[in-house]
């Protein structure tokens, strides 16, 4: 078991959405980014699966804690999932909110508990956050005077 | 990961160099497979010439696998370029140089592009801090190309208590070293470098792209190469067709090494340095 996840846009229900290499959004907009569990290590690409991993379906009661990392603990966002859809427990919808500092592209760490049993996943460049101007200064969010404005 | 709350950022962006304001959206996060074929591998399809002989079906390479291969395009132009463009916080030991400590205690990180300088201090291999030189005096005016400064003309707030100018006493520490005229591994500097949050100027994307579609490329090139021609005859008719083979993408590679030669050349020239000297 390799625990892993693929991201989804346009989510409707269980039968209905798309599979994409990573979600996106603009800096400051909240937004929810839907993705399903998969097993890393079953129907891999060059098996010739496409989307590769088998989904994973944990058991009731799994919790799913999230990190969307950044190397500044100040923007880093780590936040439980929520699972959207009561008959499709693979699938995990995670909120962003307007305060979140996160921007750029991130990784998302995933530690799924199942009673005893603690998973984790990494999904590299899993979220693309966009800034939503042209500039992105370091040390933007802080407050002390001499950052940048 | 890391706490920036006591840190010297540089004055401004790190692309555009030292920008506050700039009225062109110039960043975006890391490429996507979307992109690097719209920009990179357009009219191309990413299918194999040859045919799984089980399944009789051409293998495809997948968004998965073309992620996969951007990402280690990034690993391969941090290498080539010599910079960081994912952020990544360092920790450097550097000598007490005297020359280099009388002019304004000027260090050369070995990092770039960097962002902001987090610590630095006089700590032995013990890694217990001897001495803390307050953010207050770190200039960090040049730190886009690595230059990291000392000046204490300021009074200086340590933990809530005042740390006067050079000209008092609160500076007697570094005054000291004046008697030496070069002392190993004295200085610990904790830095970040790369780009913040890993939003990339659009040529490093570019840069990046060109390195992932040569490398696609590549690979589809290899599954042309069962043959590069063929004939067919019937009685007194007869039909040949020549094909490049695998150098059906030959062209195209080339264009991509001469971009590829150009955007390395001038994003070393934006970040990196061609000549070091010292003082040693």
């Amino acid at each position: 078991m390799l625990l892993g996840a693929r991201m989804l846009i346009d989510v409707q229900g269980v039968n209905s959405f798309e599979v994409t290499p990573a979600a996106e959004f603009y800096a400051g907009d909240p937004a929810t980014v839907y993705f399903q569990l998969i097993d890393q290590s079953l129907d891999r690409s060059i098996d010739g699966f496409n989307p590769p991993g088998r989904r994973y379906m944990p058991s009731p009661g799994a919790t799913l804690n999230c990190v969307v990392q950044s190397i500044d603990d100040n923007k880093r966002v780590t936040r439980f999932a929520t699972q959207p859809f009561a008959n499709d427990p693979s699938m995990w919808a995670l909120q962003f909110l307007a305060s979140d500092l996160i921007k750029g592209t991130c990784n998302l760490y995933l530690t799924l508990t199942e009673g005893t049993v603690v998973r984790s996943g990494t999904v590299k460049c899993a979220i693309k956050i966009h800034a939503n101007s042209g500039l992105n200064l370091a040390g933007q969010g802080y407050s002390f005077n001499d950052q940048p404005a | 990961m890391a706490d920036y709350n006591n840190s010297r950022f540089a004055p401004g962006a790190a692309f555009p160099e030292n920008a506050i304001e700039v009225s062109k959206q110039d960043l975006e996060p890391l490429l996507t497979p979307a992109q690097l074929k719209v920009r990179h591998l357009f009219g191309i399809p990413l299918v194999s010439a040859v045919k799984d002989p089980i399944t009789g079906k051409p293998h495809i390479l997948t968004d998965d696998m073309v992620l996969d291969i951007i990402n280690g395009a990034v690993s391969t132009a941090e290498r080539e370029l010599r910079i960081d463009l994912f952020p990544v916080k360092r920790r450097e030991k550097q000598p007490f140089d005297i020359n280099l400590y009388n002019q304004f205690g000027y260090f050369q990180l070995e990092h770039r592009p960097c962002t902001s300088v987090d610590k630095l201090s006089v700590t032995p291999s013990n890694q217990l801090d001897v001495y803390v030189v307050p953010n207050d005096w770190v200039e960090g005016a040049y730190l886009n190309r690595g230059q990291v400064n000392i000046i204490p003309l300021t009074v200086a707030f340590v933990q809530g208590t005042y740390i006067p100018q050079q000209s008092s006493g609160g500076a007697a520490f570094l005054q000291i070293l004046g008697n030496r005229a070069w002392i190993p591994a004295w200085w610990q500097i904790e830095y970040t470098s790369g780009y913040p949050d890993a939003l990339m100027p659009r040529t490093v994307n570019e840069y990046i792209g060109t390195i992932a579609a040569m490398e696609i490329l590549s690979m589809l090139a290899a599954t042309y190469a069962r043959s590069t021609s063929h004939s067919l005859g019937i009685d007194g008719y007869s039909q040949s067709v020549g094909t490049p083979g695998p150098q059906i993408f030959a062209q195209r590679i080339t264009d991509l090494q001469d971009k590829r030669k150009r955007l390395h050349n001038k994003l070393k020239a934006l970040y990196g340095f061609k000549i070091l000297s010292g003082t040693l």
